[in-house]
């Protein structure tokens, strides 16, 4: 198991790795996480992708803050499934079915598959909204309007 | 040590069926005339005479072919002769090739000076002084045509540097190292034959050492001409920034702003590519990617608080708990409460599962407040509005110039733009090529097959082998000593003359053209001119001349010069300007022209000494060539293309 963006994410996105003149993403991770977030926020799921991982764990990048983005992840689940923020019983069973200490990204099987799933529900939401960008400031814009400043 | 040409005898070659140009004053058969001009219309046989004293000075071999071709088609014959008559510190020698149109050979005769009664021996002589000298490349730099006047300027060709190596016989010196080379290989060869190690063995070490050396020197070559074509797109690329600039340097108020807007623009294009990678990073912050996200990751913090998750006790306390006597209470442990304990333990997580929640509750605790993206993309608009203004403005100054002006800026523009992404693109190749970085070589994937370094630490290796097993391993080390030697020697010597060279032609330059507006900067492949863009091309082609005529002043022989089309394409004040310079840079000169080029030319000579006027023309029903001596009909011949 690993983190996927499917091949149609990756290729939305090369016209920035190739042109853009204001500045490139560090790494794939930087869409993959764009594209998640867009899918949490919107609690929109897609259907896993079925590209080779990418990578197995969070990079240098999203390192420090992959607590934040676990309970973001727990949080849309919450929501999605209609869970009362007071069910004890079912918030936990739902964050040790989506959280696994032993693993290095503290995912289990089941949550690394919901964060590819958002992920790729998130980039259907994008690629529907703005148009295949050239420039990542001109990207970024777009994308906080669309979904930022949610 | 004077050599000078006296006469060209044709005998049954293509047309000629028997003539002599003689270019030596009358009544003095071993004295020439300072300069000979010789009209040949086209078709005539300028071409083949240039070939043919080309190839008959170094005694070149000729193909069977080859040889046919000279065979004449419109009258028999069955053997052809060029000879030529020159003469050597003032003793005349002949050099006779002959042409054997039945069995397609070829022979040399000459006369040696000493030899009595005028006969012929077999063989090609030339005098021991010159014999040596008289390579190819050398003679080329003689009896050549306006061309290479061109190409002695022609940035990233090496003519101007092979022309000093080949009159001061740096070449022949560099050629040592290939006698060297062979000399080792025999070495190796002869001593594989009685060393101990396999035959085979070393005939697959020999036979890699060649593969790889093949791989060297096509690597070389592709050095060699991606470094050429480098310097050649530098130069064509400054050429056409300079263009650009001389085209806004009309308006000289107008190109001062001009560039500072340009440096402002790139200025702020930086400033929004700097500021672009702070928004990225800033939402690489689920924090403060969105306060939706905040208030998400904060409720989740307070309820895991409210919720008491996780338990501080884990489900491991209980079970452990069931498998006592008594509870921590004291009370015995009986079925009843060892059941009862067990089923409320599947509501206490595992310690691990423990540790993942206090993790996430701990890195939750003190969550920042939200900060917006929003104030960051304000300074990105900000410098756009920036950007847009000062590019309206640069615009707006290009316009001030007239239509066609901005017309070729904007070609200019592009072309350089394109330009300078082959030289990004042949600059990767030659660093890949070249790179002595064992990281980026491994980054890259390169082996010895594409990298020059490694390519010569195979060689180094494999020709060690082949030392070790046949025991010549102090004479592969004298052998790389020598060739060191002679590559320093033809390095330093090479640095030198070209500064000798370049100053005296200065020298010469200022004295024909009687200023000092046109100066060679330096010499390196080829000869470089200072503030290029003002020299006319007559200019130009003087420099050509006077840096070939230095060369054989200063070099060790004095020769003809023998030249085919002077003043090539160029127009009539370029013509004069030739012809007004070049004949005084040498003691003999034998000039090929066509009629078409003799107006501005022959007018424009003022040699300081004699000057004789030949014509060779087909006769009416193009069957034979004659010649005529007579200057008006000099002046006045047309060729039939011509009238």
């Amino acid at each position: 198991m690993g983190f996927r963006l499917s091949d149609e994410a990756r290729e939305y996105f090369r016209s920035i790795d190739q042109h853009s003149s204001t500045g490139k993403f560090n790494t794939t991770w930087d869409q993959y996480y764009l594209c998640f977030m867009a899918g949490v926020i919107e609690r929109r799921l897609g259907e896993p992708p079925e590209a080779d991982p990418f990578i197995e764990k969070f990079t240098v990048d999203y390192r420090d803050q992959r607590y934040e983005l676990l309970a973001s992840l727990v949080s849309a689940e919450i929501d999605r499934k209609g869970l009362p923020w007071e069910d004890k019983d079912g918030i936990r069973d739902l964050m040790m079915h989506l959280l696994d200490s032993s693993t290095p990204t503290n995912l289990s099987d089941d949550g690394l598959e919901m964060m590819n799933r958002y992920a790729e529900g998130g980039f259907s939401l994008i690629r529907e909204r703005i148009p295949k960008p050239r420039d990542l400031d001109e990207f970024l814009v777009a994308y906080t309007t669309n979904f930022s400043s949610i | 040590m004077d050599f000078s040409l006296l006469r060209i005898h044709y005998q049954n070659i293509r047309d000629f069926r028997n003539l002599t140009i003689d270019f030596t004053k009358d009544g003095d058969p071993t004295q020439p005339h300072h300069v000979s001009l010789v009209q040949m219309p086209n078709g005539t046989g300028k071409t083949t005479t240039i070939t043919l004293l080309r190839r008959v000075f170094p005694g070149s071999g000729f193909e069977e072919d080859e040889v046919y071709s000279y065979r004449p088609t419109n009258f028999p014959a069955d053997e052809g002769i060029f000879e030529v008559e020159a003469a050597y510190d003032g003793t005349p020698f002949t050099l006779r090739l002959e042409f054997n149109y039945d069995t397609g050979e070829y022979r040399y005769h000459n006369s040696k000076p000493k030899m009595e009664g005028g006969g012929l021996e077999e063989g090609h002589w030339l005098p021991s002084e010159i014999r040596h000298i008289f390579s190819p490349s050398f003679v080329r730099l003689f009896i050549f045509d306006g061309e290479l006047s061109k190409q002695l300027l022609k940035t990233g060709a090496a003519h101007a540097e092979a022309a000093i190596k080949s009159i001061y016989f740096l070449d022949r010196l560099e050629g040592r190292k290939q006698d060297i080379e062979e000399i080792e290989e025999d070495r190796y060869q002869s001593a594989s034959e009685t060393s101990a190690h396999t035959e085979q063995g070393l005939k697959n070490l020999n036979s890699r050492l060649q593969t790889v050396k093949g791989t060297l020197e096509e690597l070389q070559e592709q050095r060699d001409e991606l470094e050429a074509s480098i310097k050649r797109e530098q130069k064509q690329i400054a050429q056409l920034e300079e263009e650009r600039q001389s085209i806004l340097s009309e308006r000289e108020e107008v190109l001062e702003e001009f560039n500072d807007l340009e440096h402002e623009i790139k200025e702020e294009r930086q400033a929004i590519k700097e500021k672009t990678l702070a928004v990225l990073d800033h939402l690489r912050k689920p924090r403060y990617f969105s306060r939706g996200i905040h208030e998400d990751i904060q409720r989740l913090f307070d309820q895991m608080e409210v919720l008491k998750l996780p338990k501080p006790t884990s489900a491991e306390f209980f079970r452990d708990l069931t498998e006592r006597s008594s509870c921590i209470c004291n009370r015995p442990m009986t079925d009843e409460a060892r059941q009862a304990i067990l089923e409320g333990s599947e509501k206490y997580l595992s310690e691990e599962d423990i540790s993942v929640l206090n993790a996430m509750k701990d890195q939750l605790r003190n969550l920042p407040e939200f900060e917006p993206v929003a104030p960051l993309f304000e300074e990105i608009n900000e410098s756009h509005r920036e950007l847009r203004k000062k590019r309206q403005r640069r615009d707006g100054l290009q316009n001030q110039l007239d239509p066609n002006s901005r017309q070729r800026v904007k070609e200019l523009d592009n072309e350089i733009q394109e330009r300078q992404t082959d030289l990004k693109n042949r600059r990767a190749v030659l660093d890949m090529i070249t790179t002595t970085d064992r990281s980026h070589r491994d980054q890259l994937g390169l082996g010895w097959e594409d990298n020059i370094p490694l390519c010569n630490q195979r060689v180094k290796e494999l020709k060690a082998k082949i030392q070790e097993a046949t025991d010549t391993v102090e004479f592969g080390k004298k052998a790389d000593k020598l060739n060191e030697i002679i590559e320093d020697v033809v390095n330093r010597s090479l640095k030198t003359l070209e500064i000798q060279v370049r100053d005296t032609t200065n020298e010469r330059l200022e004295r024909i053209l009687q200023s000092d507006e046109v100066q060679i900067s330096h010499v390196d492949y080829s000869i470089n001119i200072e503030d290029k863009e003002n020299v006319s091309e007559g200019q130009s082609l003087s420099v050509g001349y006077a840096f070939l005529s230095t060369l054989f002043e200063e070099g060790p022989l004095n020769v003809p010069f023998i030249v085919d089309s002077p003043a090539v394409s160029a127009d009539l004040q370029v013509r004069r300007e030739v012809a007004d310079m070049v004949p005084n840079l040498f003691e003999q000169m034998i000039v090929f022209i066509i009629s078409s080029e003799r107006d501005g030319f022959v007018e424009g000579l003022h040699p300081s000494g004699s000057t004789q006027y030949y014509t060779v023309f087909k006769t009416d029903d193009g069957k034979n060539i004659k010649k005529s001596m007579d200057r008006d009909f000099f002046m006045d011949f047309q060729s039939e293309e011509e009238r």
